[in-house]
């Protein structure tokens, strides 16, 4: 039987309200590095440090291991490379993506992918 | 068929694939319209082991344009979730079923109803229970009121709902369509059955004795249309996430961004024989407000010349029409904007000039009496029915062939005179055609064919 609930408050956002989300480099460099790449499509475990490490450690400061506050423990991080040599990738997490130009983090994923 | 596997991509998709879409006022509740998307096409009854269900990972809506736009100024939001009670058997249940809390069914689904509109995001129910599959006598008696009775729910707004498996209840000789267009009942004026000596034939119902997925819902009228806007046009979709990933084992996904739109319907048949096959899969994707860039196979549409070719030479004015590149403006107007008022006495759905696929449905014209109540709708002067909104019992075969095949020109062209032949065109089916009957309440779609009895 139905558990109703308050008819009349909003509770949650429409998925079709949904904006890109406000995603920094950094926070894609981690996605990424983290996922140990498939091809040119990057699925990554945000804060699961162990897969990261590696990748970090070469790349990174300690600093910019912070996992931001918007991205869930266990969140994936769904990065896709549209174009290399521009630097066109969309990137997904939650039921948002945003598209993010960036030559030098698509030349390390593709350097990744290999 | 209406749109059962009607696009390339679709059709590797069922729990995503829209099949038909029903709106109507409720004839034994007139205050209120029932509001009908089913999916998941063509189910044989005997789907064991793994039976029917929709898809966890797809996002199900109705949406409702009161103001014209072709936008959708109500959604009804549906999201399903499955519970398996014990993985380490095969069976999908293990004993009786006699309820929908019965241990003895292993893989039961739940759901979610929710509303969008322009006040906000309204949760109406959750935990909602469907019904199991029909599985047979053994597993599922008392089906009907044992099970699917109590799986319709009333949610917080008072609304009724419920979305489980139905007896299909659109029927169509899908063999003959699309087989040359080879209507059985006139064969012996197709060019091609001619040349084989085919005589006349009783219609062969293609759905009979499947099963189809339904979500049901019935709302008060003032709910879901405007101040002194009785017209409202309905539409359904389905919506995946934008990435899945599976996982190294094959088994689970992990998925992410926002929904994306894989299927919808509004109109009946409209991309199964109208859209061309090149734009059917993006069609499936396009809001009903951006149809304007398909107008045009509505105004000369394929159908119509694939008839008076196939037919010849039966449909000479028909020919004549399409030759001379004649735009179909009853067509514009029966699918695109709704009819307007002072073509048909008494009548009107029409929604404004934005050019949509909307099922369009004038919800001040009451339920049909027993003396009016026609399967061929507005062409059987039946105004309760299609295309008027959309009864779960009329022909829209017959009357969409016939109004491709001309029969309804004359209503913006009174220099048309229809062929002889449109009054014979038919696929000789019924609303008697179903194997089983219509219900006469909510959900109106009759109860499903169980697996044991069908194919029998």
């Amino acid at each position: 039987m139905p558990v109703p609930d308050d008819a009349a408050t909003p509770v949650i956002p429409s998925p079709r309200d949904s904006r890109p989300a406000p995603l920094s480099r950094r926070s894609v460099l981690r996605g990424a590095a983290s996922a140990g790449a498939a091809g040119l499509a990057v699925t990554a475990l945000a804060a699961t440090p162990a897969l990261a490490a590696s990748e970090h450690a070469r790349a990174d400061s300690p600093a910019d291991e912070h996992v931001p506050d918007h991205v869930a423990d266990g969140e994936a991080v769904v990065v896709h490379v549209r174009n290399v040599r521009t630097g066109e990738m969309d990137v997904y997490r939650g039921t948002t993506y945003a598209r993010v130009h960036d030559r030098a983090l698509a030349a390390r994923l593709a350097r990744a992918s290999q | 068929m209406s749109s059962h596997r009607e696009a390339p991509e679709i059709s590797k998709d069922p729990v995503a694939d829209s099949t038909d879409v029903y709106a109507f006022v409720s004839p034994d509740r007139p205050h209120t319209v029932t509001l009908i998307a089913n999916y998941v096409p063509l189910q044989t009854p005997a789907g064991g082991p793994n039976f029917y269900e929709f898809g966890e990972d797809v996002l199900y809506e109705i949406h409702i344009d009161t103001n014209g736009n072709a936008e959708p100024d109500i959604t009804y939001q549906f999201r399903f979730t499955t519970q398996v009670g014990n993985p380490d058997t095969f069976l999908y249940n293990t004993g009786v079923i006699t309820s929908l809390s019965s241990p003895a069914w292993n893989r039961k689904q739940f759901y979610s109803v929710t509303r969008v509109d322009r006040w906000g995001v309204h949760h109406l129910g959750s935990g909602l229970a469907s019904p199991p599959c029909n599985i047979g006598p053994l597993s599922t008696p008392n089906y009907a009121t044992a099970l699917a009775q109590p799986a319709v729910h009333r949610l917080s707004d008072g609304s009724k709902v419920f979305a489980g498996q139905r007896a299909e209840g659109f029927y169509v000789d899908l063999g003959s369509i699309f087989d040359l267009l080879n209507l059985r009942p006139i064969q012996e004026l197709n060019v091609f059955a001619k040349a084989l000596g085919l005589m006349s034939a009783a219609g062969v119902n293609s759905t009979e004795f499947l099963n189809v997925h339904s979500i049901a819902l019935q709302v008060d009228i003032h709910k879901i249309t405007a101040h002194k806007r009785p017209v409202i046009g309905v539409w359904t979709t389905a919506s995946r996430r934008r990435v899945g990933i599976r996982d190294e084992h094959g088994g689970d996904w992990t998925w992410s961004g926002p929904e994306t739109q894989v299927s919808r319907l509004g109109n009946p048949l409209i991309n199964e024989v109208v859209i061309p096959m090149g734009k059917k899969d993006f069609w499936n994707t396009q809001h009903p407000a951006h149809d304007k860039q398909f107008a045009q196979f509505v105004a000369h549409p394929e159908l119509a010349g694939l008839i008076a070719a196939i037919y010849a030479p039966n449909f000479p004015n028909l020919q004549a029409a399409v030759t001379a590149g004649t735009v179909r403006a009853d067509l514009e107007a029966i699918l695109l904007t709704g009819i307007p008022a002072g073509i048909v006495p008494g009548f009107t759905n029409f929604t404004g000039s934005v050019q949509a696929d909307l099922l369009r449905l004038n919800t001040s014209i009451p339920p049909a009496t027993k003396k009016t109540l026609n399967p061929l709708g507005v062409i059987g002067g039946d105004l309760a029915g299609f295309p008027n909104g959309r009864r779960v019992f009329d022909d829209v075969v017959t009357v969409e062939l016939r109004a491709i095949a001309g029969a309804t020109l004359p209503l913006v062209d009174p220099s048309f005179t229809p062929d002889a032949a449109v009054g014979a065109i038919t696929d000789g089916l019924t609303d008697t055609s179903p194997g089983g009957p219509y219900l006469t309440h909510f959900p109106y779609l009759g109860v499903p064919y169980d697996g044991y009895d069908h194919p029998s």
